[in-house]
């Protein structure tokens, strides 16, 4: 039950921005290398993705998200929370506020130095599974990014 | 829990840790903060649980009439050329072990403090704690052939003859041990507090503390006890050796490997004073990680830090652990009301029938971590301090998260915790069967039984959802 309201509650909070992405979906990104979890600049030689024809059948997908992170004295305003993303879709974290700290993204292991409070990182959402976002240096954990 | 020595092993334990963990760089919560497994769909959480509370049923009924798995543990011997390696590999092994955890200890205390380079919190979270638990379950008892600390007690003990006189032999052999688990009860515990409730887990030089400690803790003991010290003591020992005995190869006690039918060993386990709390604490220790994955939990610790993190970990922890406690305590009170006998009789002989649960929630919430993150060790193998070395060119190498798909992970969880629950009503069965005689009796005895462990076996699988 609060796991559906949490859903909902992320699913509007997404604010889900969708960017003309005309290049990554259809590829499977499970075949993709994991260049890092960072952007996917090095085109791969594998021979599915650019070329499929336009999928007609399934609704516009959701091809971009922003996690908005309103950090305020170590603490992540409305509480630690879970969000979920698609697999092989973009992830903004953008965060807002005072920390000094760092922000982490475990698993891709990438990372956010926070200057004046703020700083943002996007990535491609490649590894599936459940990953914590946490402030590095005093290990308050924000977001459960779940990606499926 | 029918003696003052377990809390008092267990709080001692706590104490030392906390006191000298204190100077390990506050960092993520979580021995290995990387990826963690997406909830199980709910059909297949509700396809495992009635597949296994119906297997039980039907396994009352249909389950064999006389007791199967003692008369099978003797087994027979492995052929002659088995028995000749078998030695060879043992010393390999004893090299290995002293050098894992020396690799360990240092490369925690002195190398980059930067988990994600360090070899140490996947060594001893992945490789160590999970890949010696799957091993034993299909090779046996291996434990004690890498055993680090027996090695090292062996060399104190014998150093200390040559320095004072003694013949060697009688020194080794002084102390056939405490007669109780209440120390590796303690000893589990401190390492599931490591793991689950402090905040500093994954930061290496907390496993560095922690495997120094416990390395003191285990050769010191075995200076004053005698050797037998480590094998009652050593908590990852003691319960390699129960998992050990669901494997179909064990070692008898003339030193010669034996096959036997997978199971038997459990029927043959002994139980001693602690055994019971400690297979629990084990239990209720995997119960929590899984719980501290719920959304609920998220809530209970959100924005928390630092001690004070640790601090609702370790209420946490130790409450779930209490609930898992007292269903069973609960399936034996009620079953010695229907039976008439002893409690404690009663909790000894179906302790060993937990053992297939305590695998099963292993397999279901690590193995992913043994195969994903688990590959990481190939990379440290190179750079095991995180010190930007290249030993055998493999520094580089990056954790494949594709090598199994979400859609495995999940079935190979639900799988193992449906068959882990058949598997231990199979062995309660054949416990029940031994202590009470007449199958009627035996069968009757086993509802209270059954009906905790279905309440394991159907927690487990929720805890598997995330929710």
């Amino acid at each position: 039950m609060i796991m559906a309201l949490r859903r909902l509650a992320a699913a509007v909070a997404l604010s889900a921005l969708v960017t003309t992405a005309c290049g990554n979906d259809g590829g499977d990104p499970a075949t993709e290398p994991l260049a890092e979890g960072a952007v996917a600049s090095e085109a791969p030689v594998t021979v599915t993705t650019v070329t499929a024809p336009v999928t007609v059948t399934a609704p516009a997908p959701v091809t971009a998200s922003v996690v908005e992170l309103v950090v305020v004295g170590g603490d992540l305003i409305g509480g630690s929370r879970q969000e979920s993303v698609s697999l092989g879709e973009e992830v903004t974290v953008r965060v807002t506020g005072t920390s000094t700290d760092r922000v982490h993204v475990h698993g891709y292991d990438l990372f956010i130095d926070l200057v004046d409070g703020a700083g943002d990182l996007t990535f491609m959402a490649v590894i599936p599974g459940v990953f914590e976002i946490e402030l590095e240096d005093s290990g308050t954990l924000l977001v459960r990014l779940e990606v499926t | 829990m029918n003696s003052r020595a377990g809390p008092r092993a267990a709080l001692a334990s706590v104490v030392a840790l906390v006191a000298l963990a204190a100077s390990a760089a506050p960092a993520a919560a979580h021995g290995v903060g990387g990826r963690t497994d997406l909830p199980i769909p709910a059909w297949q959480l509700a396809w495992a649980a009635s597949l296994a509370v119906a297997a039980s049923f039907v396994a009352l009924g249909m389950l064999w009439t006389a007791p199967r798995l003692a008369p099978a543990a003797t087994g027979t011997p492995l052929a002659r050329t088995a028995q000749r390696i078998l030695p060879i590999l043992g010393l390999m092994a004893r090299l290995l072990g002293i050098s894992a955890l020396g690799l360990v200890i240092y490369g925690g205390l002195w190398g980059n403090q930067n988990p994600s380079v360090n070899l140490a919190p996947i060594a001893f979270f992945i490789l160590f704690w999970v890949g010696v638990q799957i091993v034993s379950v299909a090779l046996g008892d291996v434990w004690p052939s890498f055993n680090p600390f027996h090695t090292l007690a062996d060399v104190w003990v014998r150093a200390r003859a040559v320095f004072t006189g003694a013949p060697v032999m009688e020194t080794v052999d002084i102390g056939s041990g405490s007669g109780h688990q209440w120390w590796a009860t303690g000893a589990i515990f401190s390492f599931a507090w490591l793991e689950l409730a402090f905040h500093g887990s994954d930061s290496p030089r907390s496993i560095g503390v922690y495997l120094a400690l416990y390395t003191v803790a285990m050769v010191g003991g075995a200076a004053v006890r005698g050797r037998g010290w480590v094998r009652d003591a050593d908590g990852f020992g003691v319960l390699f050796t129960k998992i050990g005995a669901m494997a179909p190869l064990y070692r008898d006690r003339s030193g010669i490997w034996r096959r036997r039918s997978p199971l038997a060993g459990l029927s043959v386990l002994p139980v001693e004073p602690g055994t019971v709390a400690f297979i629990l604490v084990v239990l209720g220790s995997t119960s929590f990680d899984g719980f501290t994955r719920s959304s609920i939990w998220l809530d209970i610790v959100s924005n928390r830090s630092g001690w004070e993190l640790t601090t609702v970990n370790t209420v946490g922890l130790v409450f779930v652990i209490g609930v898992v406690m007292a269903v069973y305590r609960a399936a034996i009170v009620v079953t010695a009301r229907l039976t008439g006998n002893p409690e404690t009789e009663l909790a000894n002989s179906f302790a060993s029938s937990l053992v297939p649960i305590v695998v099963a929630y292993t397999v279901a919430h690590y193995f992913s971590y043994l195969v994903l993150e688990g590959q990481a060790l190939y990379a440290h193998l190179s750079d095991p301090f995180g010190r930007g070395w290249d030993l055998f060119g493999t520094a580089g190498y990056r954790v494949n998260y594709t090598w199994i798909s979400t859609e495995v992970i999940a079935w190979i969880q639900t799988t193992a915790i449906a068959a882990g629950h058949v598997l231990a009503v199979a062995v309660a069965h054949d416990r029940a069967l031994e202590i009470f005689g007449p199958h009627r009796l035996a069968v009757r005895s086993q509802y209270p039984i059954l009906v905790a462990m279905i309440g394991y076996t159907v927690a487990g699988l929720f805890l598997l959802l995330g929710a």
